[in-house]
């Protein structure tokens, strides 16, 4: 019964998300709909459980003083600072707002919260977003190594149509741009099509199976 | 018969065999819109709330459907089904060895999207099969989740891997890990796990986006040995350069059954075989039409690719 009845609920949901995507009738379309909304409130209770997790792992760490249990520390201590200051930022919006603005809320832009994240998680963000600059030329360089037939091949493409994308390409030969179309629109279009029609059928067959109850990786304990 | 223009030759190919057969084949390809177009008209007033724009999506559960049934009760009554070798699930065993070797730890991050994305659940399969090798291995498992539903199940998944390879306590609670909902803050907890914990291998099994190169790098640059998975043709060149192995697109989606080697799974991944031919036949179907018509502008061709097109 602990296993029969989460395969009859994902069946049930499943069926019913699988009818919404084919059927435009409304009283399907409806249930389908109830049912999604379900499952958003029920996925964001569980952020309670990830910081749960956050705070076990991070202050027992602390308490017994592990290897770098100072950056835990930092780790919690950010994480209540923003709890904080984001409950302040309500409180100021849509408590204190409302006595002040006849009922309706105040958008506040200059409070704490919003100071942390423009000053120091945005930019945080942003540096780890732009490593990848650089983890792209550090990749490229060990890719790009005519090790064998495939990498060569790999490299001669590459080349062209990096050539081919800047000015000085067509300023060398006029046939760079061209070229590299042609390795974008046809081949790399045919191998990509290729790829997600495999990866399409795939997911169809693993929905299926989940669906189905062939296959549970959600009961696996 | 329209379209008898002056050219002699494309009059004579249109009487031929080769071309007729074409025409034959696509008719029977057409004949299932055909039918279904006209139950639509005779149909109940209700039954036109079916959304016909998504019927090659329709034809292509049905045709799965029954090719998993017609193959699931052959395996039943005693065929035998052959999966070919995939190199990157094979590695998952020679990385947690390599692990074990070293005394060092194997990280695990099923994607970062929810529970809800199938490559997650997918994921989460290669994870159950990840950690009853590392609890054979007697190596901890880091396993590093970006959403906590993901946590929740992974600490599951974990718990009973390592039960069944008769090592519970290999089940480490601390090493279950929820990092951040955000993207880059994920990223770069995983980094640090990288870099701090040194683990020797690092498995990237779900879905991935831009963060993908930034871990499999870090990974490298702390010289574990990697294998990724993921079905998001994007990321795939980042980490086909930067991974040791890459399952690529059906791959992924085919690892548990070649992991469990179950018959009931094993049905679905020839079924999904079956219907890559099939396409393929439209395919080829589809580009035999489109030359033909190119040479030979007849209508009657012109109507077989047009409803061909509205099918698939």
């Amino acid at each position: 019964m602990r296993n029969k009845i989460p395969v009859f609920i994902s069946a049930f949901v499943g069926i019913f998300m699988i009818l919404k995507y084919f059927s435009t009738y409304p009283a399907i379309k409806r249930v389908a709909d109830e049912l999604e909304q379900w499952g958003v409130i029920t996925l964001s209770f569980s952020i309670v459980l990830g910081v749960l997790n956050l705070i076990k792992i991070n202050l027992k760490a602390v308490v017994e003083r592990k290897k770098d249990w100072g950056y835990k520390l930092l780790l919690l201590v950010s994480m209540f600072t923003m709890m904080i200051a984001g409950g302040v930022k309500w409180y100021l919006e849509e408590v204190r707002g409302r006595q002040v603005n006849q009922g309706l809320p105040l958008a506040v832009h200059d409070s704490l919260f919003d100071f942390m994240f423009d000053h120091v998680y945005f930019p945080l963000s942003a540096t780890i977003f732009a490593l990848l600059a650089f983890y792209v030329a550090s990749a490229a360089f060990r890719a790009f190594r005519a090790k064998n037939l495939h990498a060569t091949l790999l490299l001669i493409a590459a080349v062209i149509v990096m050539i081919g994308r800047v000015p000085v390409g067509g300023a060398i030969w006029k046939g760079f741009p061209w070229l590299q179309e042609w390795i974008m629109t046809w081949p790399n279009t045919a191998g990509q099509r290729a790829i997600q029609i495999g990866a399409a059928i795939g997911m169809i067959a693993t929905g299926l199976r989940v669906i189905l109850g062939i296959e549970k990786p959600y009961l696996k304990g | 018969m329209s379209g008898q223009g002056g050219n002699p030759f494309a009059r004579r190919m249109t009487r031929n065999t080769g071309v007729r057969t074409l025409a034959v084949l696509a008719a029977m390809c057409a004949l299932p819109a055909h039918v279904l177009g006209a139950s639509a008209r005779v149909l109940p007033k209700e039954w036109h709330h079916i959304d016909v724009e998504k019927l090659p999506v329709f034809i292509a559960l049905v045709l799965f459907g029954g090719f998993y049934l017609y193959l699931y009760r052959q395996m039943k009554a005693g065929r035998s089904m052959r999966l070919r070798r995939l190199p990157g699930i094979d590695a998952v065993e020679e990385a947690i060895a390599r692990a074990t070797e070293m005394g060092r730890p194997v990280l695990f991050i099923p994607g970062i999207n929810d529970i809800d994305d199938i490559q997650t659940l997918a994921g989460l399969n290669i994870l159950s099969h990840v950690a009853y090798i590392a609890a054979e291995y007697d190596t901890p498992l880091i396993v590093a989740c970006r959403r906590s539903v993901v946590l929740t199940i992974s600490e599951e998944v974990v718990k009973a891997a390592s039960l069944a390879a008769g090592r519970p306590e290999n089940y480490i609670p601390n090493n279950m890990r929820y990092l951040s909902d955000d993207q880059f803050a994920f990223t770069a907890g995983v980094n640090g796990i990288m870099l701090r914990e040194r683990p020797a291998s690092c498995i990237y099994q779900g879905c991935f986006y831009s963060e993908s190169l930034i871990l499999a790098e870090t990974g490298y640059v702390s010289g574990a040995i990697q294998v990724a998975g993921t079905a998001n043709v994007a990321q795939l060149p980042f980490f086909v350069a930067a991974c040791d192995f890459t399952l690529i697109g059906e791959e992924f989606f085919a690892a548990s059954a070649y992991l469990s080697r179950d018959p009931t799974v094993v049905a679905s991944i020839e079924a999904a075989d079956w219907l890559k031919m099939a396409y393929l036949l439209v395919i080829f179907l589809g580009v035999a039409l489109a030359t033909a018509l190119a040479l030979f502008p007849q209508a009657e061709i012109a109507t077989l690719l047009e409803l061909l097109k509205e099918i698939f």
